[in-house]
Formats: structure tokens, C-alpha cells, sequence
């Protein structure tokens, strides 16, 4: 992992020796106060007084490891019953983080021998981690802050060159150990956002020309990445005024920051400090070096706006100097000031690990952590994951309660639960080198997932956080399904029809060498149990929902399917157990998260 | 390119390289064979019947208005390169020009790619007056939409964003009169747009008009058929679900009385099982296909999420098991080459763009022959469709940064679609000529700032839009084209027409447009009008904008 470099040519932004800033947390967890905590000698105290230490059976570990993992597996479980709750999401946090996201892109960059690294090496690196990295809380909640402080590959300048992608979702990886603030930073200074919200490159207004400054990350990072657009409670519900939703800002408000976000650009490499600051400004053929797609960008005095800086609405008013980093600081200080900022970013966290419409309270409650915490992130995630919301199924509205799981996440899900292997990581692994998957993108929802890590189409993610299902029960009594903007008639039997192909043919993306697509799935621990379809729909049941025998109607609909299937061969035997475990893997069971 | 539309195309760039896995399966052959014989007879006769339907192009991101529809008169050209050229004012200000150059400026081919020097010069068009006395002019990417244009079957809508009534700029600084809400904010004017409120909006007027045709639909075909033609069919996108394409649907009490958009892929209708629009099995087993659509569709359960994704599985079964075999080929004239193995390789669905000067797939003119296609299953397949609402959509309109190229591409991208589409409902199927039945309408979240960010345009308001097809009366602009003016070294724009940044304050709105192209649609008028809610605040005489 490349070094942070200093701004060189304007005063000094000076970054904290971590890779992005971020002061790791890790055992500094601290629960409200006001819990009264200590009272208990064996259990961890949630915000909201419920003591929960370990799960009860293997269905409830599971069910906390589809929130808090990209899927559960057997040794998983096995490790979270013995260890507990808050052991586990300890020794998660703190271990340490293996191959970074950049390094697995180069080994992969490195292994196909291509002149440079693109999307295809950081989807392998992204699907490497997601189904094999043991920090699996890390990376989930990475690919959550990925869902909410989003860059895309749609963008053509980030999908060819992956090194920026890649390095963003290392940044976010580490920023996990510091706190809210820092990641803003991090995500405002990072190259990636930079050019995929166009504030790299922006400059002071040109009151001759009439050229005023970029506003689009001065707007979005308002509207989401920190205040949101409505004015917000603790709990996270809308402030009403004459019954109305009020506005946190106006144009005004974006005028005056987007003249904060000028003069950042590009890093200056090392020996480049000398060289006139256009140079790198602009990145010429002077100064261009990789590391600066992988560094913080660096703040040049001279594009900047140097003058008095107003944000009404942010209360920020920034008088007339010669210190962009200063600028920058001080508007994203006043972001996390303002009110809104906690319950946006809690709910948000809530809706990507737990649950759609999580309620005031524990929205409240989580909040509460934050701000204990000096909007530290881990304890938050900590916070969300314990509360009793989260822990207690059997109190919640089991009509309203839980979410529609994203398609990558059930695809990791499987292939963490059912073996499989890779013909490319296991050769991999055996030359000595690092080991990944080879994956391509999984776009299209009618043969394939209709997602793509990193690959939303737009900075408002896949799927909008406050997403109303028109024309269902639940958008008519006023709940969100974010997850359902991206379900369609087209998606649901396209993911269907791409399980039962991907069971039968492998997944992932083409191996050169075997001819065969490089995942393939090994059934053979099934084989057994092809001729008893009770059994067998038990068992791939207790495989991908930690639950025997199957729940109905599944269970007898499965048996009367399976027994009419031919069970003359290896093959038809085969067939049988794909058959079990994509009748599994189509059902609301596994497609809900509850 | 910066930040990409909130609703991109369902189907994406990789999709289209495998749609013709299923999408051969879709047809009919000897229906699709005994047509396209007939599409060989002599020149296209007008349809006689009474079909009609609305095709909505969204452009998600804010198209720059100001860079598609063009005042050229002197002083508002001046105000344009005034603001959109740094040069024009401060030669030394190094930030590229985003300024379309003037009429019958040669092109010159070896200019910047995408540059204004390498389109060339604007696009005159001639107009009645009736929306300004001022000369106008298209971008130079629109050629083909000038000659619809000239053909009189395209006309230009000025000037039009989401209006709570007629609003001055004196009254838009006043904190006591209403406005539309989150102005400015890409997913909150999507949806205004579209259904007159801000994200969470629970229906949308194209699905409303819908629900008031709904019934028209599917006479004489059995009761259950009849549910599906009236329920799925009368409102159908080849892109994303949107709001839009919403009904209103009380789940509670009259469930079956609105429509509920199909969302279809872009290529062909998805089937349980080998991936065509009616297989019956998985892994050769019918007993697997039936348990598999058991599972993903169970009788009544109780997690509401597990209910909503249930219903579109149901839905999408029962479509497909009425339509599948319906729908034509991609591979058929006239929406299709013969010889095309997949949509992705048919050179009918190519445009050239400026940025590279290649060929390249538009998605845009796929999601439109898809729409043809459904239109012609109704004629062939016998769904006795009267009344139909269509929506596709197209993205990367948000130019931040790199405006020339994106939005120069873009427009070349809609410019071929239009073109393709108009063709297409000009010769379909049976030599019959279905323009003056097909009424094609774009929109998008807003327009953009009239001043240069540097290499691209910032967030506005109103914009102008295109309504193509047979039965308008093209070859004019409607509404009142705005003035243009110079901004004050305090930033402030004269014209009435112009807020900060010189975005534009729409003096049409998207109620308007909606009324005219609904009584075209013939949307009985008092129930039009119920699902119109800012309508009655514009005067008698404007509502309609006089297009049909």
C-alpha cells in the first residue's frame, strides 16, 4: 500500500500516518451511559438494557451472521455459538486486515499478465474478500459504507482503472476504525470521488468569465453523505413544520460550499514538489505517477476560492484566507456538527445490516452510541448489531420486520455455504501467490444477479435508502424497501433461472485453462442423500438456512418435486441435490432477511 | 462524466451481450415468417384502428436544455457565449468552452472530438412564433431530429419543468408561496416529474392514465386473460419500473382495479426455466419448474416484503405465460435485420458517436424496438390492447464535467433513436404506417445552469422537450421560449425567465404537457383532470398546449 504524500506546493494538509487518517478504535467500545452497564457480570448491556451474550441455537447464529457477514458458513457458526456475541465482533474487528483490495488487484493484475488494472481485477478482489477474507464483519460493513458513500464503475474513467476503486474500498476498509468524521474526509479527499462527483480538478469562480465552481459534491454531500435533505429528530423521523418536512438547505447554502470544494486535486508524487502547481493540477505529462490514483488528493492554494465563504444553513461562515485544507475541514466539521448527521448515517447503517424500517427507538438508540462516541464507527456498528431490535426476533412484527436481500449478497451467501472451488485460487494458492476468484461483472438481471459490486448506476446507489414499493401493502401504509427499486418481474425469475444455472454450470468468469467457468460448485457431500428428497431438502436447508428439517411450504413442495426427478446416476443424482438447493435458495426465506 | 442517472436502463451494457440466449426463443416462427412476408407488399398504409399509445423518454441526469434547443437571435446568443464561453469575456480563462457554435459553422473533422468545432454549427429550425419572435436552432447532433422536425412530425415543447401554477421571479424568492419541493435534487425531480411529488410518490400519471384506459383493453378476450392484458399490459417498460408507470392501487380494498407496470427486459420476455418467454421446465424436469414457481410464488405470506416480491413474481409468470409466445422476433423487419443473431450485433440499433467516432450499441433504440415489438404482438397476437403507455429511458445526462462529450454523445444517441423509432412505426408489420398512433414525448429531472462550471453545467429547473409522432403538429415550438440575459458581477440574471446560475423558471408545466397528451390519448377530460393536480391553477385557455 502506497504511502500518503503530503500536499507539496500549498501549506500543508499533513495526513495522519495511518493509511487514510483513520485512529484505529478497536477495543474502545463504549456502550450509553446511560444503560447503567456493569450490572451485568456475563453479558453485554445493548443500549436498550436487553443483555444478549450468545445465540441460542445455530439458526440464531446464522441469522446474525447473514447481518453482520457476507454469508454464514458452518465453522462460522460453530465459532460465534462458542465465542459469543461480542467476543466474536471483537476479535472480528481487530484482526488484522490481510491482502488489501489494491494488493489483490495487482496479484491479479500480475497473474493475467494485463497492462493495467481495470474493473475485472477489482471485482476479482471484491469477490476474493467477500466469500474468503476471515474479517468478514470488516468487509460487510465496508460494502455497506460502499452502498452509501458510493462511486461506480459506471463512471468509464473509474472502470478503467481499477486502482482508484480498488484503493477507495481499501480506504473505506480503513477508515472503519475511526469515526464518522474522518471517513468524510477520507471519501471528500479521495481521487476516486473526485472525479466520479467532478470536484477534482474544480476551480475558483472566474468573476470575469462569469465560470462559477462545480456544485455537484457540494450538493450531494449534503444530500448523501451527511444531513440528507429533510431536518431530522434523534430517531431519525422528519421534523414537521405545519405538518410539512422542512429543508436543511438551499442553493445558497450549495453556492457557498462548492466554493470550499476548489483546488483539490491530484496528489504530487515525490520529486514533483518543485514543479509549478498546474503541473500536477492538472496532471500533464510532467507530473503523472500511479500512486496518484491511490493517494489523498492534495489542496493547491492557487485554484481556490480564497475568499469569505458563507452556508447559512450549516451555520458555517469561513472568512477570507489562503487555506483550502483549512476550508475543507472546517465545512465538513460543521457537517458533522449539524443534528441530522448521526440519525442519518445510523438509520442508513441499520437499513444495510438489519432490517428496512428499523423503529424510532432503535434509530434513537444507535444514534445514542454515536454520539457517545464521538461518531466513532465501530461502536456503532457494534451498537446496531446487539440492540435488541436486531437480537430479539421474537418481539418484532414479523410482517414488517427484516429486508430484501440484496442479489450479491445472497450469491455470496451460497457460495460460502455450499462447497465449491476455484480452479484459478487453488492453482493460485499452490504457485504461492496470493488467491482470488476470477469474477466478472453481474449486471444483467435477467441472466445474472442485475447487480454489480461497485457498480451502481448512480452516486444514489443501487437502490434509494427511502425507496416507497408503489403499489404494495407495504408502500401504502408508508414503509421502504430500498432493496425492491432493483427487484423486478424481469429480475426475480432471472435469478431463478441464473441459479439453476450456475448450480449446474459453475459461476464466475470464464478459466482459460480448464475451459469451464472458474467456480465451480461440488455436490458430491449430497450425493448420499439424493435418493431420500426429505433428507436431502433437510439438508441443504441446514446448509443455507441453519434450519432442519425445511421449513414449510417448502419442505413438502420440494419432496414432491425431487421425487419425481430421475435417480438412475451419478448424474440424475447430481441433478437432484442442484434441484434441493435451488428450491432453497429461491425461497422467501433465504431471499428475506428477517 | 461525473455521476450517472438515478434509473439507468435495466438492461446494461453486458446484458446486451447475452440477450440473444433467450431472446431467439421468443418468437413465434411461422407467425413471425407469415409477417414478414406480408411486411414486403407495397408502401405503408395509415392503421384505421383505434390504437393508441404514449412512449415516455425519460433522460435521467438533467438534460442541458440550453445546448439542445438554441435561441440564435444576436442578443441571446451573445448572453449564451457570454456565459457558456470563458474566452468570450476573459481570454484568459483556460476552462473549455461548452458553447455550440453558430449556425453553418463548418465542422472540421480534426477538431477535439465531441468539440464544438468538431459538430460544426447549430441546426436551424423554422417556427410559427407562437413561443417567441426569436430565431431557434438544434444541436448539431439532432440532424435527423431537424428532418422529423421539418417532416413536421417532431415539435418542441420550451421551457417546461414540474409548476405548482404560473410562478414570476419576484414571487420565487418569497418564502410565503409554494413551491414544487426539493427543487434541484436528481431523485426528488425524477419523481416530480413524474408524478408530481418527491421521491415516495405512490403513483405516477403515465399509470394513471392507465388505470383511466385500462378498461378499453382485452374486450372479448376470457375473464382471467382479460386481468392480465388490463392489469400488466396497458402499462409496460423495457427499462426500470419507475414512478411514472404506477397505478394507484388501494391493496386493501380494490386490489385489481389499477394497472401495475411489466417491467420487461429490453430484448425479450424472461421465462421460468431455459430462459425463453414460456418454458416449462428446469434441469428437463417439469416437476422442478412447477416447485420452483411454488416456492418463489407462495400462497399468502405473511413478511410484507416476501408479499411484494411474490406479487412481481406472479405477475411476471402470468405475463409471460399470455405474451411469450406472442412477441415477434428481434430478427424482423422492420424493427429488425433479418440477419441480426442478436440485438447487440443488428447495425439498425447503432448510432455513431461523436465521442470516438465509432459504432456503438444504443440501448436507447433497443428498449424502443422492444416497444414496437410489444405494440405488434397486441396487432398479431390478438390482445385486443386499445390503449397502451410505454416508458424507456436513457441516462448520463448529468454533466457536471465533460459536458461537449457526454452531451454530445447523448443527443447523438436520442437523435438515432428517434429517427429508428419513427422509421420502425412507419412501416410496421402488414405494410401499415402507425406514427399517427404513436405519440413519443421526452422528459427529464430539469434543466441545467445556464453558466459554465468549468467543462459542464450544474443542476436547474425548466427545460425543452420533444413530442414526435404522426398526429402532432410538428414542425413548431410550443410554450414560451425564454429570454436570455447576462448575469451582474453579483451574479443576478435580468430576464424573468432565469433564477441563479441562469437556470431556467418554467413557464409551462409537466400538468400541461401531461393534459395534452392524455386528451390526445383520450383520457375522458373530467378524470384527466383528477389526476392532474396543479392544472386547474393555469388559465382555461393554456391547459392545453395545442400540439394534437
Amino acid at each position: 500500500m502506497s504511502a500518503v504524500h503530503p500536499a507539496p506546493s500549498t501549506p500543508a494538509h499533513r495526513p495522519s500516518p495511518t493509511r487514510w487518517g483513520a485512529v484505529v478504535l478497536l477495543g474502545a467500545l463504549v456502550f450509553l451511559s446511560a444503560c447503567g452497564g456493569g450490572d451485568s457480570s456475563d453479558g453485554q448491556v445493548t443500549p436498550d438494557g436487553t443483555v444478549v451474550t450468545r445465540p441460542q441455537n445455530k439458526a440464531e447464529a446464522a441469522r446474525f451472521l447473514v447481518q453482520s457477514t457476507f454469508g454464514p458458513t458452518q465453522a462460522d457458526v460453530d465459532n460465534l455459538m462458542s465465542q459469543g456475541y461480542e467476543p466474536w465482533i471483537d476479535s472480528q474487528l481487530s484482526q488484522p486486515l490481510g491482502i488489501s483490495h489494491l494488493g489483490l488487484a495487482r496479484a491479479s493484475q500480475a497473474a493475467s499478465q494485463v497492462k493495467t488494472i481495470g474493473n475485472t481485477e477489482l471485482l476479482q478482489s471484491w469477490w476474493t474478500h467477500a466469500l474468503t477474507d476471515p474479517a468478514q464483519l470488516r468487509q460487510r460493513v465496508a460494502f455497506a459504507l460502499s452502498e452509501i458513500f458510493v462511486v461506480s464503475s459506471m463512471d468509464a474513467n473509474l472502470s478503467g482503472n481499477g486502482l482508484l476503486l480498488a484503493s477507495y474500498l481499501d480506504m473505506l476498509n480503513d477508515s472503519m476504525g475511526g469515526t464518522h468524521r474522518q471517513l468524510l474526509e477520507n471519501v471528500a479527499l479521495h481521487p476516486a470521488m473526485g472525479i466520479y462527483l467532478s470536484h477534482r480538478g474544480n476551480r475558483k469562480e472566474d468573476t470575469k468569465s462569469g465560470r462559477i465552481p462545480d456544485q455537484n459534491f457540494a450538493r450531494e454531500v449534503m444530500q448523501l453523505f451527511s444531513i440528507g435533505l429533510y431536518q431530522l429528530h434523534a430517531d431519525g423521523t422528519p421534523k414537521k413544520l405545519n405538518g410539512k418536512s422542512i429543508e436543511t438547505y438551499t442553493s445558497e447554502d450549495v453556492r457557498g460550499l462548492s466554493k470550499v470544494f476548489t483546488g483539490f486535486s491530484w496528489s504530487v508524487p515525490p520529486g514533483k514538489e518543485g514543479l509549478s502547481w498546474d503541473k500536477c493540477f492538472f496532471r500533464n505529462s510532467a507530473c503523472q505517477d500511479d500512486s496518484q490514483f491511490t493517494t489523498r488528493m492534495a489542496a493547491y492554494n492557487d485554484p481556490h476560492d480564497s475568499g469569505p465563504k458563507s452556508v447559512p444553513s450549516l451555520g458555517l461562515n469561513l472568512p477570507a484566507r489562503v487555506d483550502p485544507m483549512g476550508d475543507l475541514r472546517d465545512a465538513l466539521d460543521a457537517l458533522e456538527r449539524h443534528e441530522n448527521t448521526a440519525p442519518f448515517f445510523c438509520k442508513q447503517l441499520i437499513q444495510r445490516l438489519v432490517t428496512s424500517n428499523p423503529s424510532p427507538g432503535y434509530v434513537a438508540d444507535v444514534v445514542g452510541v454515536y454520539r457517545a462516541n464521538g461518531g466513532a464507527i465501530t461502536p456503532v456498528v457494534k451498537a446496531i448489531l446487539m440492540h435488541s431490535e436486531a437480537r430479539n426476533l421474537a418481539a418484532q412484527d414479523r410482517a414488517r420486520y427484516g429486508k430484501l436481500r440484496e442479489p450479491l449478497l445472497r450469491l455470496t451467501h451460497l457460495l460460502r455455504a455450499v462447497p465449491h472451488r476455484s480452479d484459478h485460487a487453488n492453482s493460485a494458492r499452490a504457485a504461492g501467490g496470493p488467491a482470488f476468484y476470477l469474477f466478472g461483472d453481474t449486471d444483467n438481471p435477467g441472466t445474472s444477479l442485475g447487480q454489480t459490486p461497485l457498480r451502481a448506476p448512480s452516486v444514489f446507489n443501487y437502490f434509494r435508502p427511502g425507496y416507497v414499493p408503489a403499489q404494495t401493502r407495504l408502500g401504502q401504509e408508508g414503509s421502504v424497501a430500498p432493496e425492491l427499486q432493483t427487484t423486478s418481474e424481469t429480475s426475480v425469475i432471472g435469478y431463478a433461472n441464473f441459479l439453476a444455472d450456475i448450480l449446474n454450470n459453475g459461476t464466475g468468469a470464464g478459466n482459460p485453462i480448464t475451459k469451464k467457468r472458474d467456480v465451480q460448485f461440488d455436490h458430491s457431500g449430497m450425493d448420499s442423500l439424493a435418493g431420500t428428497p426429505a433428507a436431502l431438502i433437510d439438508r441443504a436447508s441446514e446448509m443455507l438456512l441453519f434450519q432442519s428439517p425445511a421449513p414449510e411450504p417448502l419442505r413438502s413442495t420440494a419432496i414432491t418435486a425431487l421425487d419425481k426427478m430421475a435417480n438412475k446416476n451419478a448424474n440424475d443424482r447430481r441433478l437432484r441435490v442442484q434441484a434441493a438447493l435451488l428450491l432453497v435458495a429461491v425461497s422467501p426465506e433465504f431471499t428475506v432477511q428477517q | 462524466m461525473s455521476h450517472k442517472p438515478f434509473q439507468s436502463p435495466a438492461s446494461r451494457r453486458a446484458f446486451l451481450q447475452q440477450v440473444a440466449r433467450f431472446s431467439t426463443l421468443g418468437a413465434a416462427g411461422p407467425m413471425a415468417l407469415g409477417l414478414t412476408a406480408l411486411s414486403k407488399a407495397s408502401a405503408a398504409t395509415a392503421a384505421t384502428d383505434d390504437y393508441k399509445a404514449l412512449v415516455c423518454i425519460f433522460m435521467y441526469g438533467g438534460n442541458d436544455a440550453f445546448n439542445t434547443v438554441l435561441a440564435t437571435d444576436t442578443d441571446s446568443w451573445t448572453h449564451y457565449t457570454n456565459h457558456r464561453n470563458p474566452k468570450s469575456r476573459n481570454p484568459s480563462d483556460p476552462s473549455t468552452s461548452i458553447a455550440l457554435l453558430p449556425a453553418d459553422t463548418p465542422a472540421v473533422p480534426t477538431a477535439t472530438r465531441g468539440s464544438p468545432e468538431f459538430f460544426g454549427g447549430v441546426l436551424n429550425i423554422a417556427h410559427s412564433q407562437r413561443a417567441t419572435a426569436n430565431t431557434l436552432a438544434l444541436h448539431p447532433a439532432l440532424t435527423h431530429a431537424r428532418d422529423l422536425y421539418k417532416f413536421k412530425r417532431l415539435a418542441v415543447v420550451s421551457n417546461i419543468g414540474p409548476l405548482l401554477g404560473p410562478l414570476e421571479k419576484g414571487q420565487y424568492n418569497d418564502a410565503r408561496i409554494e413551491k414544487p419541493a426539493k427543487l434541484f435534487s436528481h431523485n426528488d425531480q425524477q419523481s416530480t416529474w413524474q408524478s408530481f411529488e418527491p421521491e415516495g410518490a405512490p403513483h405516477g400519471w403515465g399509470g394513471r392514465m392507465g388505470d383511466l384506459l385500462m378498461s378499453e383493453n382485452g374486450q372479448g378476450l376470457s375473464a382471467a386473460d382479460q386481468v392480465v392484458v388490463q392489469r400488466s399490459f396497458t402499462c409496460i417498460t423495457p427499462a426500470s419500473a419507475a414512478i411514472w408507470l404506477a397505478g394507484k392501487t388501494d391493496t386493501k380494498n380494490s386490489p385489481r382495479l389499477s394497472t401495475q407496470q411489466l417491467q420487461t427486459s429490453a430484448s425479450g420476455l424472461i421465462g421460468l426455466g431455459n430462459g425463453s418467454g414460456n418454458a416449462s421446465n428446469i434441469y428437463g424436469n417439469a416437476a422442478l419448474h412447477a416447485a420452483v414457481a411454488s416456492v418463489m410464488n407462495p400462497q399468502a405470506p405473511t413478511n410484507l416484503l416476501a408479499q411484494a416480491q411474490k406479487e412481481m413474481v406472479d405477475r411476471a409468470l402470468r405475463a409471460n405465460a399470455l405474451l411469450g409466445s406472442k412477441l415477434p422476433s428481434f430478427a424482423m423487419a422492420p424493427w429488425g435485420s433479418l440477419t441480426a443473431t442478436s440485438p447487440n450485433n443488428d447495425d439498425l440499433l447503432k448510432y455513431t458517436s461523436p465521442i470516438d467516432g465509432n459504432q456503438r450499441f444504443n440501448n436507447l433504440a433497443l428498449q424502443l424496438q422492444m416497444v414496437a415489438r410489444l405494440i405488434h404482438a397486441n396487432q398479431a397476437g390478438g390482445l385486443n390492447l386499445k390503449r397502451q403507455v410505454f416508458m424507456v429511458s436513457m441516462g448520463g445526462f448529468d454533466t457536471h464535467d465533460n459536458q461537449n462529450q457526454e452531451h454530445g454523445d447523448r443527443m447523438a444517441q436520442l437523435d438515432h433513436a428517434l429517427q429508428y423509432f419513427d422509421k420502425v412505426l412507419g412501416e410496421m408489420p402488414g405494410g401499415v404506417d402507425r406514427r399517427s398512433q404513436v405519440t413519443t414525448f421526452t422528459g427529464s429531472d430539469f434543466g441545467r445552469t445556464f453558466t459554465n462550471n468549468g467543462d459542464g453545467t450544474d443542476h436547474g429547473w425548466g427545460g425543452h422537450h420533444f413530442v414526435m409522432g404522426g398526429a402532432v403538429k410538428g414542425g413548431d415550438v410550443y410554450g414560451k421560449f425564454p429570454t436570455y440575459s447576462t448575469a451582474t458581477d453579483k451574479g443576478v440574471f435580468a430576464s424573468p425567465n432565469q433564477l441563479s446560475n441562469g437556470s431556467l423558471l418554467p413557464t409551462t408545466s409537466v400538468d400541461q404537457l401531461a393534459f395534452t397528451l392524455g386528451s390526445w390519448l383520450k383520457v375522458p377530460d373530467a378524470e384527466l383532470r383528477s389526476i392532474l393536480p396543479n392544472l386547474k391553477n393555469f388559465n382555461a385557455g393554456e391547459q392545453d398546449l395545442g400540439l394534437f
